[in-house]
């Protein structure tokens, strides 16, 4: 176990953006943590990493880190190249080398003033140096946002990799989709609480689709109604009526609608 | 964390340190054109009252003394004036920068929070330091190669007066840019505090907050001695502000 958190809570002016949160990463795997804006994925981030204060709960990190923050900013007055020598000089384990080399790969020139950057290069170049850096676990808060869908691909496979070296990845995303395609194991945020999570593919199975007539009450999560019919998201096991399987998109948009 | 910090006010600190060295050097190889100016003004038919009072004949005469003259017009003025505002201008960005361009999560995402405080504050502290050094010890260096006589024993209280009320406002910046989440408002608080703390400190019983008596070496004048409870009381209450710094960014949330 890298990381444990333990009854997280965290309010702002009395709002809960973290509600008793708990939950364990094992080392190696990558962990995605979904859910739409507001759902308290940055906060908890931010509560583990000690950038913010949580009001109680306990947090336990089993090693060293390295960080893409949601907003990307760094100096906008140095060039590339000069960033890198600025991170070197504060980050341990930083591969200077690694750094050149992605950059390279992304086709960030190592000359350009930072502020210059669009900011989809901006987000490749904090990518580089976040995973130049040699740590156990990596927090990275939405890293594909602003990417176009080849340059996506590349920093999913880049993060893949990570966990193929035994390191873990802690990611959160709007994206389903590419949540599909790496993630070993699923949370579901939701107004300040995790409502679900489980291995992606056990998740898909967990649920399935239920199609019953119009008022009759299920066990889950209501997804949506026709004129004759409510269609409910349930697990397996609660199903009744018509059943048909569910889409991780039909999954997440079922939970986050459903909880009230 | 030492080296990045001091490549980001490396061009803060030299641009200071060469305006800091060229004020001087505009003052100390023209004392003879100075007395002769003033000399003039106090010539004036019908001269109007304050103005006799603001240069009596005998600090015109006094000019003449190469101590004094350079004790009166780097320390008492030039210098004097300008020590709170380059120590505020060296410690306003230190943080409130950060924190402005979002860029402190790059930095507490690699180093403690301890780490972080500690090279910002110290290395600008050093820094500020380090100016008002060279500052200060410029007129005996001149007077060495000028061959002029100069009192070094109040040389050494003009240096504990500039080096602590350097100190003090360095501090009250500090802990504004450690607060805010800007950096216009550490530097406006911190100008807002001067001026009011000048301009309070002119009413007798508030004297003792006017820091640019202590800055400019009033009572050095009067008693040829440092101004030994100020420099306490600004002293404790320079460590107190840090302390606070400290604590107030170790419970920041970013």
């Amino acid at each position: 176990m890298i990381l444990k958190v333990e009854n997280l809570n965290k309010s702002y002016n009395g709002r809960k953006a973290v509600d008793d949160v708990s939950f364990e990463i094992d080392s190696g795997c990558v962990f995605a943590l979904l859910g739409p804006n507001g759902a308290g994925k940055t906060t908890t981030i931010k509560c583990i990493l000690g950038l913010r204060k949580p009001d109680s709960g306990r947090i336990t990190l089993n090693g060293s880190f390295a960080y893409l923050p949601e907003t990307k900013e760094l100096y906008r007055h140095l060039s590339v190249e000069k960033m890198l020598r600025v991170t070197s000089m504060i980050a341990k384990n930083f591969d200077r080398k690694r750094a050149i080399e992605l950059l390279e790969s992304f086709q960030i020139p190592l000359k350009e003033k930072i502020a210059n950057l669009s900011h989809g290069m901006l987000t490749q170049t904090y990518m580089a140096l976040v995973l130049s850096q040699r740590a156990e676990i990596y927090f990275m808060d939405e890293p594909t946002w602003g990417l176009d869908p080849i340059m996506r691909t590349r920093i999913l496979e880049l993060i893949r990799e990570l966990s193929y070296d035994g390191r873990t990845v802690f990611y959160t995303s709007h994206i389903l989709a590419e949540v599909e395609k790496i993630a070993d194991i699923v949370a579901i945020m939701v107004k300040g609480k995790i409502v679900e999570k489980d291995y992606l593919d056990d998740l898909k199975e967990k649920y399935v689709l239920c199609i019953v007539p119009k008022g009759e009450l299920v066990n889950g999560f209501h997804y949506k109604s026709t004129d004759k019919e409510d269609i409910y998201l349930v697990k397996k096991e609660l199903a009744k009526g018509s059943v048909e399987p569910a889409t991780f998109d039909i999954i997440f948009e079922a939970i986050v609608k459903g909880v009230k | 964390m030492f080296k990045k910090e001091f490549y980001d006010m490396r061009l803060r600190a030299f641009v200071i340190l060469a305006i800091g060295v060229g004020l001087f050097f505009v003052l100390a190889p023209f004392q003879d054109v100075t007395i002769e100016m003033l000399k003039q003004y106090s010539q004036i038919q019908n001269m109007p009252k304050f103005l006799e009072k603001l240069l009596p004949k005998s600090f015109i005469e006094n000019l003449s003394d190469w101590s004094f003259y350079i004790f009166s017009q780097w320390f008492g003025k030039n210098l004097g004036q300008m020590v709170p505002i380059l120590a505020i201008i060296m410690a306003f960005p230190l943080f409130a920068r950060e924190n402005e361009n979002g860029t402190i999560e790059f930095l507490l995402a690699r180093q403690s929070r301890k780490k972080v405080f500690l090279a910002k504050s110290i290395l600008g502290l050093l820094t500020v330091l380090g100016q008002m050094l060279v500052f200060s010890l410029l007129p005996a260096v001149y007077s060495f190669f000028a061959n002029e006589n100069l009192k070094y024993s109040y040389l050494l209280a003009f240096l504990v007066h500039t080096v602590v009320g350097a100190i003090f406002w360095f501090m009250v910046a500090l802990i504004l840019s450690v607060m805010s989440a800007d950096q216009v408002k550490p530097i406006l608080i911190s100008f807002g505090l001067l001026a009011a703390t000048t301009a309070v400190g002119m009413i007798k019983s508030f004297k003792f907050l006017n820091t640019y008596t202590y800055v400019l070496g009033s009572k050095i004048f009067q008693t040829g001695r440092i101004d030994l409870n100020m420099t306490i009381a600004l002293f404790i209450s320079s460590i107190i502000l840090f302390g606070l710094s400290y604590i107030v960014f170790l419970k920041k949330e970013f």
